[in-house]
């Protein structure tokens, strides 16, 4: 009998010190919820944030040691004397040709990420008119020409253009 | 009005820009593909995408050399020439070509 009134009393009735510290709980969670729910948001944003920003940067990052490859290519392209007929200069055509289509290959493949680091980072900045300055700086002129002598001019023009865009990208670093 | 699809009817590798550079030059191109399609029909659509790229001595020679070796006038060729595309990548190319279009002049 004792038993069994004791079994009764904790289910059915629960110790006043419970029912207290469950509704002094309820009571705290009621009032903090709205600040509880704002941090976790909050931090959850923040995080969002950064990891984009974090993954931005590595995308420019990425841009920019194509970028320095492509002036690399370009440098070592333009710096190749095509004149004359021995057989070095059929060799410094040779490399001319495929430095060439290296850098065609290099230009197209930089607008193109470009182009897609834009549509998904910064819809409002557009790189189409500096890659096409760019792409003319490396590709214009005599280039493809077989009997084409070293041209150390075009070395400014690569560079300040390429720069120019390296520090577009730059820019939207935090 | 007559379409120019430079892969197909042309080459998926187009360089250089005189006929000593290459077989696929820009003045072939212009010469034998261009101008004449131009001389036959009041509007041209060339297709400039499904290449490997192209550089700009080849754009300007075939685009520019329109203007420069006085066929046309730069209004006429925006008039008389639609630069299609369908991948997005090429856009850069059709942005060249205009500019060279516009930055030529009667020789």
């Amino acid at each position: 009998m004792l038993r069994q009134s004791g079994s009764e009393g904790s289910s059915a009735h629960m110790p006043t010190w419970i029912i207290t510290t469950l509704c002094l709980l309820g009571g705290f969670l009621y009032h903090i919820s709205p600040s509880l729910v704002g941090v976790i948001l909050g931090g959850w944003l923040i995080q969002r944030y950064w990891i984009r920003k974090s993954n931005e940067s590595a995308v420019i990052e990425y841009l920019a040691r194509e970028l320095t490859n492509l002036v690399d290519t370009t440098m070592l392209y333009w710096s190749i004397d095509c004149v004359g007929t021995g057989k070095d200069a059929e060799a410094a055509r040779k490399q001319a040709r495929q430095l060439a289509a290296k850098i065609k290959a290099e230009s197209h493949n930089l607008q193109a990420a470009l182009r897609s680091y834009s549509e998904k980072y910064c819809g409002d900045v557009k790189f189409e008119a500096l890659c096409a300055e760019v792409h003319d700086a490396c590709t214009g002129g005599s280039f493809e020409k077989e009997d084409r002598p070293a041209d150390p001019d075009r070395y400014f023009r690569v560079v300040c253009t390429t720069n120019r865009l390296r520090w577009k990208l730059y820019d939207r670093r935090v | 009005m007559r379409t120019i699809n430079i892969a197909k009817d042309f080459s998926d590798t187009p360089l250089g820009r005189y006929r000593d550079d290459g077989q696929y030059s820009g003045e072939r191109f212009r010469e034998d593909f261009l101008l004449p399609a131009l001389k036959a029909e009041k509007t041209v659509r060339v297709e400039i995408d499904g290449v490997e790229g192209y550089g700009s001595s080849f754009l300007e020679e075939a685009f520019g050399g329109l203007v420069r070796k006085g066929e046309f006038t730069a209004e006429e060729l925006r008039r008389r020439l639609e630069l299609a595309l369908k991948d997005k990548d090429f856009e850069m190319y059709r942005a060249l070509i205009w500019r060279y279009v516009a930055e030529a002049k009667r020789e």
